[in-house]
């Protein structure tokens, strides 16, 4: 089978050949390193702001699990607690005042109070670590 | 296999971005750049923007270039991207060369101006191409490149390469047949 050469690819060859290259440019190195250099310190800042954010929101993850730690160590006490008798069980402060007295600590702590604190501290921790931590890429990837 | 690395000054030296280094590459590869602008339709200020966001964008990958590939192609992968990008961005405002005046058609015989305006029409509808396929285009026919450069420069198989080509003349070949169509 002979091949046939296609006109196409020829008128296609030459035109191109023939086209005349843009004239090279005055100052495009100039330019460019400026370019490049105001994009690497636009990109440093845009990371020490994202390396912030990420110590803020591991900050404030450490805050939530502390407190959600803080009410699973309260919760067996207040669960214990006599609810009917009405005493002492309005606020933290009241478990140290127990502990001082020497009283049982079972008796401090309002168990709505702590399943409000714990449903906020899980809260916390799960809008902290899903949607504010961020991952800041170290790296340069061109386009 | 390393390529050659021959026609690098200083495979070090680009890494460190040095002044000379730089200068080089810049000088080197700026017609190369130009011309897969120019191919891909872009003129004036907006072609000079362009090739500067190229070589602003090699200049900051350079410290990471290892000499896997060779230099051009690698370059050339930069250019494509980012020239697409542009080329997206600017869409919106993007006049093909059939919009804008034509260069000039060198007086002479009948021949010559006719092929001059042929020429130009065959330059206008390349810029209508994709990205990719003016890129294939640009160095198969303008820089004479080997498919498997082509292939390394454009990230695909040798085949796909092909194919763009095959793919860009049909469609050269539909513009120019349905320019003829026009009144």
């Amino acid at each position: 089978m002979s091949h046939t050469p296609d006109p196409l690819d020829e008128i296609v060859n030459d035109a191109l050949r023939l086209r005349p290259m843009p004239a090279p440019i005055d100052g495009l190195e100039g330019r460019a390193i400026a370019l490049a250099r105001r994009e690497e310190a636009a990109d440093a800042a845009r990371k020490a702001r994202l390396l912030s954010l990420h110590r803020w929101s591991a900050a404030l993850e450490w805050m939530a699990a502390g407190l959600v730690a803080l009410v699973l160590l309260l919760a067996p006490a207040a669960t214990s607690s006599d609810s009917t008798s009405g005493e002492g069980r309005y606020s933290i402060q009241n478990v140290v005042a127990a502990e001082d007295d020497g009283s049982a600590i079972s008796a401090a702590v309002d168990p709505q109070l702590l399943s409000k604190l714990a449903m906020l501290g899980a809260l916390m921790y799960l809008a902290i670590s899903n949607v504010w931590t961020p991952r800041p890429s170290l790296r340069f990837n061109p386009p | 296999m390393r390529e050659r690395q021959d026609s690098i000054p200083g495979l070090e030296s680009l890494r460190r971005r040095d002044d000379d280094a730089i200068s080089w590459l810049v000088n080197e590869h700026q017609a190369l750049v130009l011309g897969l602008a120019q191919s891909m339709g872009l003129r004036g200020a907006d072609l000079e923007d362009a090739a500067a966001e190229v070589f602003a964008h090699v200049y900051r990958a350079v410290p990471g270039f290892r000499g896997d590939s060779q230099l051009r192609t690698w370059l050339y992968r930069i250019a494509v991207r980012t020239l697409s990008n542009w080329r997206q961005k600017a869409r919106s405002n993007f006049t093909s060369l059939t919009e804008e005046p034509h260069d000039p058609v060198p007086c002479g015989p009948a021949q010559l101006a006719e092929n001059a305006e042929r020429n130009q029409r065959i330059w206008a509808a390349v810029a209508r191409l994709a990205p990719r396929e003016a890129a294939a285009i640009d160095l198969h026919y303008r820089q004479g490149w080997p498919l498997e450069d082509i292939a390394a420069a454009l990230n695909c198989p040798i085949g796909t390469v092909k194919t763009l080509l095959f793919r860009s003349r049909q469609r050269l070949r539909d513009m120019l047949a349905g320019e003829e169509d026009e009144p």
